[in-house]
Formats: structure tokens, C-alpha cells, sequence
């Protein structure tokens, strides 16, 4: 039950905080510090079973067992790990937005959404059914663009949530897809299960598709190449948000994802060379540093071995504490100054020495600066890509585009570090309080902020100086039960801070090198990093994909439903005909002649059946809509004779009832519509529409003969006769079929009623207002 | 302008048009009645008087949102769909008994009858909601 408490405490917090709000006003996010600790500590609490290699699991045989489809978690040493991320650094951001928000944001709606993230994050991680990890994943995807698109007020961020939910959302129908085919292939949804039979999967005839739909779900997740594009737009969201989002979750969500299925898929060349490329662009294209980050990573599951597993598995940690620190540390400045622009932000550590100092160490490690914990992952991460140099001809290019990569990132953590807090001050420089989001202070000069905030930063760098002097502590704890869950197997490893003077030393040497000239050069630089960050165009890709999308389903909507009833009428039926006929042309022979018929009062149907024929003739003629309409009703009256006649009293007795009101509703609407005879369509047409009316009825009659040609070996006519009276306690089946025996469709029935009225009162009644 | 002939006769009738649609859904299960036959004889009772005195005396009478009954209607079916799952039945599995009631001797009651009455509130509700809106759109 453990397992599940950790996602169901978040998401039970999350469900009462609206009226929790009105009660506690202000303190509500103490309410949220509160449940994500609370989900935090019990993951603590499992630490002993997870250690020894019992994974806490439960599970339920609900919606549907039979399909694969069951509710299944468990907390073995990855998605434990992950989720103690995910609840540790949830808990920091809830404390940090507690005294980020202004008193004027909607306090409790925020920590509302933060909070149904965070339970389906937990989710996610926890997930032991591929179909259970698929649902929550979508529920992320939902939750953020509540989240990204918070200041709803602002078209920015209404921009930047459609975009991430349209992308990530599109990825995870591909991941849907991707799972289905897993389950046709295999028979089991159940990610332990497929991890034992990976060899099966990946001898598949239908791997690669496989690989690539779930890779999709992947790619735009964790915003890789050519899906980077919603996450900087996503930065519109609150500091918290975006530190949240980028750093432990979302983003990190397809990390996982790819760490989760690495058993499963590596070993095959496709895995490799998809993942290992995509993750390189997205590396080098990436200036914006998480998605850069993400790229490392995603280059390093690729390769597959233990030791880039680890390097992958470390950095996944390591990043998550320094760039949800540098996140929060990018908040404080926005929140004291009033502004985001770099340009205007210089010299802040005078003023705010504590930000200053706490900035610097996550941005320091973010740049793998000896000493802090980024290092120690870049460390790895040029281990694995030296290891594979010989294994072919242009395998030197990993290690070359790897520090390429790593250069960037080191510029722009310097950047932070020089630019932002240890430049020059410049004294003119004038604040835009109260500017960006309405949370700025009225008072004059920034400075360092209370605890709340400065608390959570304070954490996330000792994390990064901790780890970072050692390594052992987070080894024994979390990477080893986390890698050995990646890898699949237990790995031997031991991190350490001095290797030696070894090739990876002499690289990160070369980057820190390469990487301070670059930023003495920054100003030349800078142009060139915009035309490679903008220069292949998805954003206009995106945008006119969009817009045609759009334009193309207006287009139909208005072929479609274009308002003349005729176009309805040929539409439907020609579906339906089409569709019997589709059916119809697969069976083996019609059975209509063959059957014998026996038909109870013939002659009393046929002389109703021209008596409506009769009519019909009458109202076709008629102009008169008013006539019309009325006699129409009397062909409803003769079919109830009818019924009558073949003795269904209930069907007549409905049919009767249903001709009375319809004839009401028709006359109401009559009135509405002009006196004159309604203009009668070309003679072309109505010989078309006379020609499918014919054959219309032709095929129905046919289809209604064949069906009750169509001995069934017992008639179900039967089983209602014998059964009606002694189980249900009814003698009229008619009522019995649709209270008891079919119950469940007249509850849709009824259902379907009531939100045809609903649309009929509400297309009439906003008619009105128009 | 109302006609008296048909406000008198509407004023006789009407009771005993809704009488017997209520007889024709307690019934129902045995002979041929039903919810949604003796709601559509419920929503035809009041579209006469409708008809017969024009709205502004039937608010007066029956002082009733009819959107509302759509809801009460589909709860109480569903109601009786979930009860049963309280008792370990499947989903809308129904039950019957047979009880004496002083005066009227052995009588038969199911929960299905509850499930018709459900479906006799959505007819009616939705028959007036459709027929309402588009009368008083005509004006």
C-alpha cells in the first residue's frame, strides 16, 4: 500500500486544496510543502525494501486484466530514485512559489495544479504497467499546460501551453500506439515482464516500429530534436513552474521513460543510432541549457553499455539539483528586480550576495566544474565516448561533438556566474518593479530574499557540493539500486572524484579552456549561437502547421455541415450504404431466398403498407407545409396500426405517443419558417435524390429480410420469453428487456437524451443572444 | 386568446391523463406501459394544457425547471444501477420481491420499477425542455 500512498496523498491534497484555500487564504502552499513532504517521507520509509532488492509493488486487477490494461506500481530502484527526486525537489518548489506568488495570484488554484503534477509525475515513475505509465503520462501532459499557461491572461503563456501540450500530446498518442503494438507483439503490458522477454520484442518483426513510436513519446517529452521548440516557450510559466518542469519532471519524463525501456531495447543498432544522433542535435543545437542538458543524456542510453547507463543514470540526478537551483536562483533575480533581460542585469552580487554565491554553485556545476557533482558525470560521460573511438572510422566524432557541447554549456553558466552576479554594476540602472507579473516589490533596491526562498536554493547547492566532494553517499543510496534497475542487471562501480591524469580529465581540461575563451569572446559568439539556434526553422515549421491545420478543418466543417439538409441526408446514406455493402460483400451468399417465410397477418400489413404508400404520394404533392407536415403524421399512426396488428401493444402505444409529440414539435417549428411553399430543388436533383431514396429502401428491405432469414441456433427471442418472468419478475418482456435485461443501453439512451436536449436548448437559447 | 371549450375540457382531462400514465409506468413491467411511454403521455398532458391556457397559467400550476428532472431522472437511474453494487450484484442487476400490503393485497415490487421512473423523469424533461425552447423561441 506504500507504493500507492506516494501517489495518492499528492493527488488527495491537490483534490481538496479549492476549499482548503478559502480556509487557510495565504497559507495554503504550506498545505502543499505539507503533502509533498509528506509523499517524500514515505518514499524514505521504503528505502529498506528497495535496498534489498524487493521492490514495494501493488497492483489491482482493474479496468481490464484480460487486455493488459490493470493498475499496476512499484518502487524498484530507478523509479524509486526517481521519484524521491521528484517529491524532494516537488517539496523545495512548493516552499519557494509559498513566498514566490503575490498576494494577488491565485494562491490556491496554483498549488491546485503543482500539486496534480506532482501526483502524476509520482505516477509515471512508479508505473509497473506500461498502459498504467501511459495514462499518467498524459496527465502530466495535462497538468503542465495548466501549469505553463498559469497567467492565462497573457497570450505568451497561452501560447507556450498549447504548444507543449499539442507536441507533447501528439508524442504521447505515438507512445499509446507504441505500447499497443508492445502488448499485440508480446501479450503483457507489464514493464518487468517485457524486461525478461526483451529478447522476444526485439526479434519482432515489428521492433523498429515499435522503437520509433515509442521513441516519438520519448523525443517530445524530453524535448529533443526536432521537438525542442515548446520548451522555451514554456518558460513563460512561473519560475517554479519552469524550475519544477525542466529540471526533476516533465522534460525529465521521457528520460525516464527512455531509462525504463533501455532494457527492453538496447543491444539493437536502430536503438543506438536513433537515440545517440538525436540526442547528439539536440546537444549542439540546444543552446538553451536544459534542453542541451537532456541531449547528454538521451546520447548516453543510446550507447547502451553499463558504464554510459551510469554516466546517464548520475547526470539525470546531478542535473536535477543544479538546474532546478539555478532555476529558483533565476526566480529570486526576476522576483527582486522586476525583470528577465540579461542585458539589464549586471553586478548583482553587491546587492544580493547569499543569490550570488548560491547562483555560482549551481551554474558552476551545471558547467562541470571539478569538485562539484556535474563534474563527475561529464567525467563519465567522456569516458564512454573516448571508450568507443576505435570502433570504426568516424567514432572520433563523439568525443569531438561531446566537448563541443559540453563548450556551450560551460559558456553559458559562466555567463550567469559573471555576467549576472560577479560583473560590474552598473550605478544608473534602473529596476522595472512591478514590471513582468505584477509580483515585484514597491521598495527600492534588490536585494538577497527571506528564507522561504533562499532556503530551497541553499539545499539544492549543498546537494551539488555534496555530491560533488562525495560521490559515495548518493552511489550507495540511490545510483546503485537505480542503475542496477537500468541496466538491467547489478553493475560493479565506484565513482571517484581523481582518476588520475586520464583522456576524460585531459577533455574537461580542454572544455574549461576552450569554454573561457569563448566567453571573453561572447559578443561575436552571441550572433553566431542565435543563427544556430533559430536557423532550422521548426518554429515556423510549427506555426504553419498549425494555422493549416486549422484552415483545412474549417474547410471541411464547411463542406460538411453546410447547412443544407440535402448534403446531411446523401452523407448518411451513403455511409450506411456503403458500410452494408462493405459488409455485405463478404458474405458467402444473402440467404433471403432461401428462407421460408412466414408472415402473420399479411394481408392486413399489405393494406397498411399502401395505405402509407397512398399518403406519401399525397405529401410528396403537397406545397403546403402545414398540410404536409400533418398528414406525414398520419403514415406514424398507420404504422402504429400496424404493430397493432402484429401484436406489440407497446410499440404501438409508444409509436402513437411519439407521433402526437412529434407533430407538436413540427408545428413549432413550422412557425418559425415562412408561409410560402419552399422552393423546390432542380429536376437533376430530385431525380438524383428519388434514385437513392429507391435504392435506400431497396437494400434496407433486403438487409431486414436477410437478418430474419438468419436462423440463429437459438433465437434470443427465447431466452427473453422463458427468462422475463422467473429472473426479472416481469410478463412484459418489452418493458423487461429495457429496464432489466438491457438496462445498461437504455441507461446510455437516456443519457444520450438528455444531452441532445441540453444541445438543442443551448443552440436555440445562444441563437437568441446572438 | 383561450378557448373555453378546451380549457374546460383540458381542466377535466388533465388529471386523468397524468393518473393513467402513472398507471401506465407502475404496470409497465407486466403489461404493456413503461416509463418511456407514460413519460411521453406525461409530456403530451402538459403540452395540452399548453396549448389550452398558453404558459403563463401552466408556470403558475407546475412551477417546475424541467432541466432539472433531466438531472433527477438520470441520477435515479443510475442510482439504481449503483445500489445494486452495494448489495454485490453486478452493475444494474435488479431484484424483486413480493409484498403484502394491507388493502391491496400481494403485491410485486422491483427495483427495475425505480429505473422507470428514472427513465419516465428523463422523458418528460427532455420533451418539455425541446418543446419549450422552441415555443418560446417562436415568439
Amino acid at each position: 500500500m506504500n507504493v500507492v500512498g506516494v501517489i495518492v496523498i499528492p493527488l488527495l491534497a491537490a483534490l481538496v486544496t479549492p476549499w482548503l484555500g478559502r480556509l487557510l487564504g495565504r497559507a495554503i502552499g504550506w498545505w502543499a510543502v505539507a503533502a509533498s513532504a509528506a509523499a517524500f517521507g514515505l518514499l524514505v520509509s521504503l528505502t529498506g525494501a528497495v535496498h534489498a532488492g524487493a521492490p514495494p509493488a501493488w497492483s489491482v486487477d482493474w479496468p481490464a486484466p484480460d487486455w493488459g490494461m490493470r493498475l499496476a506500481l512499484y518502487a524498484d530502484g530507478w523509479g524509486w530514485g526517481f521519484a524521491l527526486v521528484v517529491a524532494g525537489i516537488g517539496t523545495l518548489i512548493c516552499l519557494y512559489a509559498q513566498h514566490y506568488l503575490s498576494d494577488e495570484e491565485p494562491r490556491a488554484r496554483f498549488f491546485l495544479y503543482l500539486l496534480l503534477f506532482e501526483s502524476a509525475m509520482l505516477g509515471v515513475v512508479l508505473s509497473a504497467n506500461l498502459v498504467g505509465l501511459v495514462i499518467f503520462w498524459e496527465l502530466t501532459s495535462a497538468a503542465s499546460f495548466l501549469l505553463i499557461g498559469f497567467w492565462h491572461t497573457q497570450e505568451r503563456a497561452r501560447y507556450g501551453a498549447y504548444k507543449a501540450l499539442l507536441i507533447t500530446g501528439l508524442g504521447g498518442l505515438a507512445l499509446v500506439a507504441g505500447v499497443v503494438l508492445m502488448y499485440l507483439a508480446t501479450g503483457t503490458t507489464d514493464i518487468r515482464e517485457l524486461t525478461a522477454r526483451a529478447g522476444e520484442v526485439q526479434a519482432h518483426p515489428w521492433f523498429v516500429a515499435i522503437l520509433v513510436l515509442v521513441l516519438l513519446g520519448v523525443f517530445t517529452k524530453s524535448a529533443q530534436f526536432p521537438f525542442h521548440l515548446w520548451l522555451p516557450d514554456a518558460m513563460t510559466a512561473p519560475t517554479p513552474v519552469s524550475a519544477f518542469l525542466h529540471s526533476a519532471t516533465m522534460v525529465k519524463a521521457g528520460v525516464f521513460l527512455l531509462g525504463r525501456v533501455h532494457p527492453i531495447f538496447r543491444g539493437r543498432e536502430e536503438w543506438f543510432w536513433i537515440v545517440s544522433c538525436v540526442g547528439m542535435v539536440t546537444m549542439l543545437l540546444g543552446a538553451y541549457s536544459t534542453i542541451s542538458q537532456l541531449g547528454l543524456i538521451t546520447v548516453l542510453y543510446g550507447f547502451g553499455t553499463e558504464l554510459a547507463a551510469l554516466a546517464a543514470t548520475f547526470h539525470i540526478f546531478n542535473h536535477a539539483a543544479f538546474k532546478a537551483g539555478l532555476f529558483l536562483v533565476v526566480g529570486i533575480v526576476d522576483h527582486e528586480t522586476g525583470t528577465r533581460d540579461k542585458r539589464l542585469l549586471k553586478g548583482l552580487a553587491k546587492q544580493m550576495p547569499v543569490t550570488a554565491v548560491l547562483g555560482a554553485v549551481c551554474a558552476l556545476a551545471s558547467a562541470g566544474v571539478p569538485l562539484l557533482n556535474g563534474f563527475l558525470s561529464k567525467e563519465l560521460f567522456y569516458e564512454e565516448m573516448v571508450t568507443h573511438v576505435g570502433r570504426g572510422p568516424v567514432w572520433w566524432l563523439w568525443p569531438v561533438l561531446a566537448v563541443a557541447g559540453s563548450i556551450f554549456t560551460f559558456v553559458y553558466s559562466l555567463e550567469i556566474v559573471h555576467g549576472v552576479f560577479y560583473s560590474k554594476l552598473d550605478p544608473h540602472v534602473e529596476w522595472p518593479h512591478g514590471a513582468g507579473h505584477g509580483h515585484g516589490h514597491a521598495h527600492g533596491k534588490p536585494h538577497d530574499p527571506g528564507w522561504g526562498m533562499l532556503g530551497p536554493v541553499g539545499l539544492l547547492a549543498a546537494v551539488c557540493v555534496t555530491v560533488g566532494l562525495w560521490p559515495g553517499g548518493l552511489e550507495k543510496w540511490i545510483l546503485q539500486p537505480a542503475v542496477a534497475a537500468v541496466w538491467g542487471a547489478p553493475v560493479e562501480f565506484h565513482v571517484a572524484i581523481w582518476h588520475g591524469f586520464t583522456t576524460p580529465l585531459m577533455l574537461s581540461a580542454l572544455t574549461v579552456a576552450a569554454g573561457l575563451v569563448m566567453y571573453a569572446q561572447r559578443h561575436r559568439l552571441g550572433a553566431v549561437q542565435d543563427r544556430l539556434a533559430w536557423g532550422f526553422g521548426a518554429n515556423t515549421i510549427y506555426d504553419g502547421a498549425l494555422a493549416g491545420l486549422i484552415r483545412g478543418t474549417t474547410w471541411l466543417t464547411n463542406t460538411l455541415q453546410n447547412g443544407r439538409l440535402r448534403t446531411y441526408f446523401w452523407c448518411v446514406i451513403v455511409t450506411v450504404l456503403g458500410g452494408v455493402g462493405l459488409t455485405w460483400g463478404r458474405q458467402e451468399r444473402l440467404g433471403v431466398w432461401a428462407a421460408e417465410w412466414t408472415a402473420p397477418a399479411a394481408a392486413e400489413a399489405v393494406l397498411i403498407g399502401l395505405l402509407i404508400a397512398a399518403i406519401l404520394a399525397v405529401v410528396a404533392r403537397q406545397q403546403d407545409r402545414l398540410v404536409a407536415v400533418i398528414v406525414l403524421g398520419s403514415v406514424g399512426f398507420l404504422v402504429s396500426a400496424l404493430y397493432l396488428v402484429l401484436s406489440a401493444p407497446d410499440l404501438a402505444l409508444t409509436q402513437l405517443l411519439i407521433e402526437s409529440v412529434t407533430i407538436i414539435l413540427f408545428l413549432l417549428v413550422l412557425q418559425r419558417l415562412p408561409k410560402s411553399a419552399p422552393p423546390t430543388s432542380p429536376r437533376r436533383e430530385r431525380l438524383a435524390d428519388a434514385a437513392l431514396a429507391v435504392v435506400f429502401g431497396g437494400v434496407m428491405t433486403v438487409l431486414v429480410l436477410a437478418v430474419s432469414a438468419a436462423n440463429a441456433a437459438r433465437p434470443v427471442a427465447e431466452f427473453f420469453t422463458e427468462s422475463s418472468r422467473p429472473r426479472a419478475g416481469g410478463r412484459n418482456i418489452v418493458n423487461v428487456i429495457l429496464v432489466d435485461f438491457r438496462g445498461f443501453d437504455t441507461l446510455g439512451e437516456i443519457t444520450v437524451l438528455g444531452i441532445a436536449a441540453l444541445g438543442a436548448f443551448a443552440l436555440i437559447k445562444l441563437r437568441r443572444t446572438r | 386568446m383561450i378557448s373555453l371549450i378546451l380549457a374546460t375540457i383540458t381542466k377535466l382531462v388533465f388529471p386523468l391523463l397524468i393518473l393513467f400514465s402513472l398507471h401506465l409506468m407502475w404496470r409497465g413491467h407486466n403489461a404493456p406501459g413503461g416509463g418511456f411511454i407514460a413519460g411521453l403521455m406525461t409530456a403530451a398532458a402538459i403540452v395540452l394544457v399548453h396549448v389550452a391556457y398558453r404558459g403563463k397559467q401552466v408556470r403558475e400550476w407546475l412551477p417546475m425547471n424541467y432541466r432539472v428532472l433531466i438531472g433527477v431522472g438520470l441520477a435515479l437511474a443510475l442510482g439504481t444501477g449503483l445500489a445494486a453494487l452495494v448489495y454485490g450484484s453486478a452493475f444494474l442487476e435488479h431484484r424483486f420481491g413480493h409484498f403484502h400490503v394491507p388493502g391491496f393485497g400481494e403485491v410485486e415490487l422491483a427495483t427495475a420499477l425505480g429505473f422507470d421512473v428514472g427513465v419516465y423523469l428523463v422523458v418528460v424533461g427532455v420533451t418539455l425542455m425541446v418543446i419549450g425552447t422552441l415555443s418560446q423561441e417562436g415568439k
